[in-house]
């Protein structure tokens, strides 16, 4: 499946450069594109922990959100 | 970690799987069904009080490495412009505009990618052309504000400046970030002018029934910078209230809390930008006045520079020398206030009013003399004033031989001191055994009562005493432990006695309910007798 085989090709990382690069398009204030983009690493660092081998962006859930939410309520 | 905080990363997460969605890295926005922590936002504004903005702006004007004027100034435009820390940091010498009478800093590029102009008041004003005298060789595209090593002050450093001070003033009841003068920089305008806010009919329109305020309508108005005319309606804060004059009376001495328990954030954000940005200025609304910063609640004092009378310009240090001392003994006093050093020269060499210089710094009593120096004898006067009503409450003059100048300031200085500690207690002392309440209303009340009763006693007025119970009962009812008011109230009973009115008097008080929650107070010892 091609949307499989897109998530694969690419490391988080790439996928968090690519999304901040079209926040700087959308011509977001510099302070909010280095909020969103600290926040994604946050959440990427969680996930990868969480999920261990198998972090995979398309297995991200809405029950993944909903945990992840927890989470940082409790912390 | 806070609700505000988890809510920010959400709202990351929202916006990156829409976008992952997009782009196909996920089948489908699986954030759409999110939901956010649900908040109870506290909506009470947080600003700094008097003493405690006094207090960050003397430690600035103490800071060290040559970084005072700079660091003075950087707090007094924050806390009188109100300016974002962003827009500080990107301030450069030829933003400013500082004349004698007027003054404005240019924001390039605000929040928003708004540009504005921000009106300066004097202080705001006094304080960069000190600053700005350091840097008189500077190209007008040079940063505003330098940080040490040469390059513009970054954001981060300001932030961290602002912080620092703050740790030093040892300010702990609020969390104090360089937003926090920006808060309070609005809070103390609602504080000062609540009749020069406007606002348009539009937010008048979203806020009318959120915010418990009284509002006037103005009708249609030019507006700078808006092509057609706007629908306009001045805030009145208290409930009531018509005239902001007499607002302006009773704010100047007191602060009133309610205020801003009823201004949410809404009202401060509208407040700054109105201040700021929506300069109504048509003849029938009176542009606003400086606000007078509100009195703090210790006895305040400025020290203004000693004047140099011995014709001769090298003195110049003598006369400096007394009143920098004067300043430093007096601030080791405990419970007095006194400004800044660098706040009270800024007057140097200006005939001022004190009245104004109580306005302007927040002072209730200003101490003022003159120098002069004559072959082997030197002559000192010195007069401490009350600012707020500009009446001499103690002058004295020193006489001496000229030989250790040294020992001779420092006995002058402890002379003055004692004086001044006296006098000043004495002063506050009879202020406050007047006004035992801090609650305005009741002590207003006390007054009308005790005016009505006046009536009663000279014509044997029935309803002067009817009515003069009712004010009593009114102060009482306003602050449950405001001693001179039930006794005068016992008076009204007396009276009733004494004229035979009513010869029976309740054997119980039955008074509003808040009377008999407990906190009826029975021993109640009043300082003060009753003026009858």
């Amino acid at each position: 499946m091609r949307t499989t085989q897109l998530a694969e090709r690419k490391s988080p990382e790439r996928w968090l450069a690519d999304f901040v690069g079209r926040l700087r398009r959308d011509d977001l204030a510099p302070a909010t594109v280095r909020g969103y983009r600290y926040d994604l690493l946050q959440f990427l660092r969680w996930f990868s922990q969480a999920k261990g081998s198998s972090s995979r962006l398309e297995k991200l859930s809405i029950l993944g959100l909903i945990n992840y939410r927890q989470h940082l309520v409790r912390h | 970690m806070k609700a505000a905080t988890v809510n920010r990363r959400l709202k990351a997460l929202r916006r990156f799987c829409r976008w992952a969605q997009q782009n196909r890295l996920i089948k489908s926005n699986v954030a759409l069904e999110l939901k956010l922590v649900r908040t109870t936002r506290n909506t009470r504004p947080m600003g700094l009080t008097e003493p405690e903005v006094h207090s960050l702006l003397r430690l600035a004007g103490e800071s060290g490495h040559g970084l005072a004027t700079r660091n003075y100034a950087l707090v007094q435009l924050m806390v009188q412009a109100g300016l974002r820390v962003g827009e500080v940091a990107a301030l450069r010498i030829a933003d400013v505009t500082a004349r004698e009478r007027s003054g404005l800093v240019r924001i390039r590029e605000g929040k928003g990618l708004k540009a504005r102009e921000v009106p300066l008041n004097a202080t705001a004003r006094r304080a960069l052309h000190l600053y700005l005298d350091s840097r008189s060789g500077a190209a007008a595209e040079e940063p505003l504000f330098l940080s040490g090593r040469g390059g513009a002050m970054p954001t981060r450093t300001i932030q961290a400046v602002i912080a620092h001070l703050a740790r030093r003033a040892k300010i702990d009841r609020v969390r104090v970030s360089a937003h926090t003068l920006r808060h309070t920089f609005a809070l103390n305008y609602l504080r000062q002018s609540p009749g020069g806010i406007c606002i348009s009919g539009t937010v008048y329109e979203q806020i009318r029934d959120k915010l418990a305020l009284d509002y006037q309508d103005l009708g249609e108005q030019e507006v700078k910078n808006i092509v057609r005319p706007v629908r306009a309606f001045r805030v009145l804060p208290q409930p009531g209230a018509t005239a902001p004059r007499n607002i302006r009376r009773v704010t100047r001495k007191y602060v009133r809390p309610g205020i801003f328990l009823i201004a949410g954030p809404a009202s401060i954000a509208a407040a700054v930008a109105l201040v700021q940005h929506l300069v109504l200025r048509p003849a029938s609304i009176p542009p606003p006045q400086t606000p007078a910063l509100a009195l703090p609640d210790k006895p305040s004092i400025a020290v203004l520079p000693f004047v140099n009378m011995s014709g001769d310009r090298d003195q110049e240090y003598f006369s400096d020398g007394i009143t920098e001392d004067l300043t430093s003994d007096l601030s080791r006093l405990p419970g007095l206030f006194v400004i800044a050093r660098n706040s009270a020269f800024t007057y140097k060499g200006k005939a001022v009013r004190v009245h104004n210089v109580s306005r302007e710094l927040g002072v209730r009593y200003v101490l003022e003399g003159s120098v002069r120096k004559a072959d082997s004898r030197v002559r000192i006067t010195a007069q401490l004033v009350d600012a707020t009503t500009d009446y001499q409450i103690w002058a004295d003059r020193y006489d001496r031989p000229l030989q250790d100048i040294f020992a001779l300031q420092d006995e002058i200085v402890l002379q003055i001191i004692t004086n001044l500690k006296v006098k000043v207690l004495e002063a506050e002392l009879t202020r406050v055994s007047r006004i035992p309440t801090d609650n305005l209303t009741a002590y207003d009340s006390l007054l009308r009562g005790e005016e009505c009763l006046r009536h009663v006693v000279y014509e044997t007025n029935k309803e002067a005493n009817r009515r003069a119970r009712q004010m009593f009962e009114r102060a009482t009812v306003l602050d449950s432990q405001y001693a001179p008011a039930f006794a005068a109230l016992g008076a009204t009973y007396f009276n009733d006695w004494l004229f035979q009115w009513n010869i029976n008097p309740p054997n119980r008080w039955t008074g509003p309910s808040s009377w008999g929650n407990g906190r009826w107070p029975w021993m109640i010892l009043s300082p003060r007798p009753i003026r009858y």
